[in-house]
Formats: C-alpha cells, structure tokens, sequence
C-alpha cells in the first residue's frame, strides 16, 4: 500500500544568509502507514513544530524530500497547493484557530465553503461529523460560548470534514484539562479506526501520547527512539512511554 | 459565505474598524468640501479675478491627495494586520490565492465604499454651512455656489476609488508573497524594536528639528499671502514627519530608558507594563502617526480656506483704494458710472511729452488721492490707506502710472504749478478714479 508520509533526510535550518543560522532538524528519515496513529515527543525546543510544520506543507525543508499522500509536496505550485490542503490534510492547533465571527458550524463548514460547495452538499457532510464528535447540541453557538474541550473538538471537525487522508496535531491536547485532553484523544482514536484517517500527533503529554500505534521520539533535531504498541492496551504502553521518557532524556 | 467571511471580519471588530472608519469619512468629507470649491471654476471667476487663486486651489487639491493618500496608505496597513491572521488561516485550509484576492477585494471595498459615501453625505452638509460662512465673512454673493456640486463628487468618487483599488492590490500582493506559516503567527508577532542607537538619536534630533522648523514656518509665513505659498507645503511636511519621528524614537528611548532604572521598573507590575508598550509599540505609532496625518489634512484644508480668503481680500481691498480708474472716459463709460451710487469720484488732468507726463499739484489740493501703504517689514503685508494731497510720494506715484494707458506708464511723472502746466503744448488727458461703497 502507498505510505502516506514518507519523509528522508529532511533538514531544517533556520535563518537567512546574513544571520545566525540554527539547524533544527537534521537527517530525518520516516514513514507513516495509511490509518496509522503516530505520535511525536521530545523535550521543547527538540524541534517537534518544526517537522510538523514542514509536512503540513506550512513550511519547506532546507533540504530533503516529502511525500504525503503520493505527492511530493515540495513541489507544489500555488493553486496545486491549494488543492492539496483542501482535499488531502487537516490541521488541529494548540490555540484553537476558529474563527470568532462564525458559529461552531460555520467553523467547520468552513474548509467546504472555501472550496464552493453547495450548501446541500456541504450540510450532511457537516452534520454527520458534529454527530460523530458529540457536538451536534451546539452547532448554533459562537467560540466564546463553548469550552476549551469543545473549541477542540469543533477545530477536529473542521480538520475532518472533508474527510482528509491524514490529520496533523500540534499539541492539540496541550490547552486542555485532563478530562477534555481525554475526551479529544477518544474522538480522534474512534475517528483514526472507524474511518481509516491517519493522523500525525505533536504531544508533551505523555497520557495523549498513549493512544497512539508507534511514537517517534525527537532530541536535537533527530529522531532518536521508537517506541510501538502491538497490542493496543493503553495502560501498558502508557508506563513504556514514561519508562522511555525517563531514559531518553538522560 | 465568501461575502459573509470578508464581512464577518468588520463586524467583528467593529471598535476597532470604527477610528479607521471615522478617519476615511473625515478624509473624503474634506475632499469633496475641498473639490466643491476647487473644481467650481464659474464660482472661483465670479468672484475673484486672481490667478493666483486658481494657483491656490490647484496646489490645495494636490496637496490633500497627497496626504489622503499617506493616510489611506497607512489605514489600509493597519486594517490589513488586523485581517493578517485569518487570511492565513484560509490559506491553510486549501483557499486559493484569488479567492482570498477577492474577499480583499470586498472587504476593502465595502469599507471603503461606506466611509467615502457617509463622508460624503456629511461632506455636502459641511460645505453648505461652511460655505454660507465664506459668503458672509466676504461679501460675496453666494450664487454659483452650491453646496451639492456634482463634478466634485464625481471627482471624489473616482479619487477614492483609484486609492481602494491600489490598496486592495497592494494587500492582496502583500498577503501572496507572505509564507502561511507567517501569515498565522502575524498576531503574536511583536513588531521588532531595532536598539539601533545610533538611528534612534538621529530621529529623534531630526523630528525636533523638523518640527521647529514647521512651527517657525507656520508663525513666520502664515500670516504673509506671498510666503503662504511657500509656508504651507513645507510647513505640512515637516510637521507631519517631526510628529512621526519624535513619537517614534522619543518612546522608545522613554520606555527603554524606564526599564533601565531599577527603581522604576522593577515596582510592582511596571516591568510588564513597559514591556507590552515596548511590544504593542509598533501599533501605536501608526495609530498616533494617522491622527497627526488626520491633523495634517484638516490644517492644509484648513490652511488654504483661510488662504483662499485672505488673496479676495487683498485683491479687493488690499492692491487698489479705487474700484476703476477709467482714462478719457467717454459718454457711454459716464452714463454708467452716473448709475453707480454711493460713489466718489477723483478726476486728474495729465499732459504727456516724450519723456514726461505733467500732472497739476492744485488738482491733488483739491482732490486729495487714497492710496494704499504697504508696510513690508512687519509679516501683515496687508496694506493701510492713506489720503494725502502730495502726490510726490512714491507709492501714490506708482498707483498713478498703473492707472494711466500703456504708452504714458513708462514716463516719468513731473508735478507742477498751473502755470507751468499751461506752459506744456499737448493735448491734456483725463485720469478718473471711481470709489464706490457697494463693490
Ligand atoms: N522561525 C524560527 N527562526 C529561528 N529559529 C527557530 C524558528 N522556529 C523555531 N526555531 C528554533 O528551532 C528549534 C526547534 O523549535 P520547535 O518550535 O520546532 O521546537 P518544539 O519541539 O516544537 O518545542 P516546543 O515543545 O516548546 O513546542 C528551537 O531551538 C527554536 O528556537
Ligand atoms: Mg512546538
């Protein structure tokens, strides 16, 4: 089967010919399997945003190929581009990135909108997922009167309602008490096996970090360890992954 | 749902669209009160003979181009960062560029069209009271003028919609050429404090500078109608810089300087404080630089009215005592100055020779002549009047060989006695002066 990231020996320096130059991510290679849930952790600074950014096509390595989803998207042109993000990736952010303006259903039409749907297409598609995601009650409410957990959520169903090939994460746990953290990770986790989404998770959070099938960990730039979960029983995975933090970070 | 999405963002923001909303309505009420005056050509004939009022005027309407065009200019910069953050959201979530071309397009148009439209309105409003004013304070029958003008909103309409257009491009270039990735994070972007020293003393030296500079200009030059000219232009420009330059570096410096102190900075929350102004700085220049713009466009506007009134009254009043002065007048030019009432009337016999024209001294004992005395030493150039029966003195001298036809004004004036006048074998010419007190 086609991967659905694959990435090698993508480096990321940052800063222009005339200024300081920092190298941020430096011969990394990895693939990711269509319906897989793999989670990235390291310390700050390890360069996590970094590599999330350059695959959600939001930045470009200095060096190195990326495919996601069978397109090398470093080769994108404008309006390819364009087309790509529409169809084929979401986003979920750590701050929550709707729009204030618009109800928690605009919000999620949103992607649909963009791209000229009709209305009649666009409804069911929109419906059906607020269902999945239990946000059905509150389609009508603007961000201000919704929850941390459920701002999240409706960002995740934006993320999905174009029904994408893969969803990326950037600590979209990190805002959120224990309880909502919970409830987000189930969703996506139900998502990720019932309609085969594969998703990208940046985690601190060692609990998120659990429901995931494999984790790459990240130091320095460089993907170091990997850790992965055969048989699927969280509690277990959750102790290796602090067992692995322990050492990794030595 | 696209108009929705450009639209939504105004509402939204409402407050702080409203400073920028107010400043573009004031600006297009300007203009059109401006154009109304400046592109009423019958108006500006009627009632003033002048070029130099066509000179003003022209001159006016550049000038407030200008600056309403800085001041769109920047309004437009600051509208935009506010909008910076969604557009890239958009772009993130599979928007094409053209499409967010187009909700640039809406949304700067609906603003743009809404403020010029009400400033319009309040424009027409505006020129009508102000126009009454003018009318009184100058004695000038009020027709020809009309407070609706249709060839200045047209003027102001097209105007203001070149400005949104380019502003509308500009952005829309501005946000193609931005990475998504900067787009999303623009907000929490801080608009980068240079500690170029160095720069910041040179600005500061220089906006003091300006900014006397400006003053000095305004106070010397604005009271004169011949330095108006000059006093006005470089007066805006160094007052609008001086005001940019002094708020910018002298902040900076202040805040930099405060953090410094450990007295001061480190009391209470003063420290964080001085740190969101040091972050939140970039802001309030430009808003703080708008209002001097917004002061700019109001003081030109200004500036050239008052202008505009001082040239009539100098050309009315100020150049001649006399209304006519009619020389050999014939019997149709006396039939019509018989009509005239309130009149007064000075008539001078002259004879020419080659090189001379005589006039009679017993004329001017008789008929003392008003004329105009020009003090140039103190900065009111406007004129005093003076009546005197010795006309050896060289401004009455003047004022008479302007009077006189074309082929005596280069001679020299001699005044005698009658009995040297009666000596002189040519033919007499009459000089009549008319003073009417209804002009
Ligand atoms: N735009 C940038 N310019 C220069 N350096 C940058 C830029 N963005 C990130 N860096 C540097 O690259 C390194 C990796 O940053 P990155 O944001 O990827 O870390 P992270 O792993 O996401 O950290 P965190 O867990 O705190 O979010 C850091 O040392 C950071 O200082
Ligand atoms: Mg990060």
């Amino acid at each position: 089967m086609q991967k659905i990231v694959d990435v090698k020996n993508i480096e990321k320096v940052y800063g222009g010919a005339d200024e300081k130059q920092f190298k941020a991510l430096s011969n990394v290679n990895f693939e990711v399997q269509p319906g897989e849930f793999v989670g990235i952790m390291g310390a700050s600074g390890s360069g996590k945003t970094t590599l999330l950014n350059i695959l959600s096509t939001l930045d470009t390595p200095t060096n190195g190929v990326v495919n996601i989803a069978g397109e090398d998207i470093t080769k994108l042109k404008n309006n390819e581009m364009a087309d790509f993000r529409a169809n084929e990736i979401g986003f979920i952010f750590q701050d929550f990135n709707l729009l204030e303006n618009l109800t928690a259903y605009e919000n999620i039409a949103l992607p649909l909108a963009l791209q000229n749907k009709s209305v009649k297409k666009i409804k069911p598609n929109v419906m059906s997922i607020a269902e999945k995601l239990g946000l059905s009650e509150i389609m009508n409410h603007y961000p201000t009167e919704l929850s941390g957990g459920q701002k999240q959520r409706v960002a995740a169903a934006r993320a999905l309602v174009h029904y994408p090939k893969i969803i990326f994460g950037d600590e979209p746990t990190g805002a959120l008490d224990s309880k909502s953290a919970r409830t987000l990770m189930e969703t996506m986790s139900k998502v990720n096996q019932e309609d085969n989404v594969s998703i990208l998770l940046v985690t601190h959070d060692p609990f998120s970090a659990s429901f995931c099938d494999r984790i790459l960990f990240i130091k320095d730039g460089e993907i170091g360890q990997e850790l992965k979960n055969p048989n699927h029983s969280r509690g277990e995975f959750y102790q290796e992954i602090l067992d692995s933090l322990g050492t990794f970070a030595e | 749902m696209l108009n929705k999405l450009a639209l939504g963002g105004i509402k939204h923001r409402f407050r702080d669209y409203s400073v920028l909303f107010s400043g573009l309505m004031i600006a297009s009420a300007i203009f059109y009160m401006f154009m109304t005056m400046a592109m009423n050509t019958k108006f500006l004939e009627a009632n003033s003979p002048a070029a130099a009022t066509v000179f003003i005027f022209g001159f006016g309407a550049v000038l407030l181009a200008i600056i309403t065009v800085v001041y769109i200019g920047y309004a437009n910069k600051f509208l935009m960062s506010m909008r910076e953050k969604e557009y890239g959201m958009f772009m993130m979530l599979g928007s094409k560029s053209s499409k967010i071309s187009k909700m640039i397009f809406i949304e700067t148009f609906a603003i743009g069209a809404i403020a010029s439209i009400i400033g319009m309105a309040v424009g027409i409003v505006a020129t009508s009271f102000v126009g009454d004013a003018l009318m009184k304070s100058m004695d000038i029958p009020a027709k020809n003028f009309n407070s609706f003008y249709l060839p200045a909103l047209i003027a102001t309409m097209i105007f203001f919609l070149v400005i949104f257009i380019l502003s509308a491009l500009r952005n829309s270039i501005s946000i193609r050429m931005t990475k998504v990735l900067n787009l999303l994070h623009k907000e929490s972007q801080p608009t980068r404090i240079k500690r170029n020293t160095a720069w910041t003393v040179i600005q500061s030296i220089l906006g003091i500078i300006f900014l006397g500079i400006g003053y000095v200009t305004m106070v010397r030059f604005g009271n004169s109608p011949a330095l108006i000219y000059i006093g006005v232009p470089i007066a805006l420009v160094t007052i609008v810089l001086g005001t940019y330059f002094v708020i910018n570096s002298l902040t900076t410096t202040v805040i930099n300087f405060l953090k410094k102190r450990p007295g001061v900075a480190q009391k209470g929350i003063n420290n964080f404080t001085l740190s969101q102004l040091n972050f939140r700085i970039g802001d309030y220049t430009k808003i703080l630089s708008m209002v001097s713009i917004m002061f700019a466009l109001a003081l030109g506007a200004i500036t050239v009215g008052l202008g505009f009134h001082q040239q009539i009254s100098t050309i009315v009043n100020g150049q001649q005592y006399y209304d006519a002065n009619i020389v050999n007048m014939n019997d149709q030019e006396r039939d019509q100055v018989d009509k005239l009432t309130g009149k007064k009337l000075n008539e001078y016999t002259y004879k020419s020779d080659a090189k001379n024209d005589y006039f009679r001294l017993s004329d001017f004992k008789d008929q003392p002549i008003t004329y105009n005395h020009f003090n140039y030493s103190s900065n009111n150039i406007l004129s005093k009047t003076k009546t005197t029966s010795n006309p050896k003195n060289e401004e009455v001298q003047y004022y008479l060989q302007g009077s006189m036809l074309g082929k005596d004004r280069m001679k020299k004036l001699q005044f005698v006695s009658d009995a040297e006048y009666a000596q002189i074998k040519s033919e007499p010419s009459k000089l009549t002066f008319v003073k009417t007190d209804s002009f």
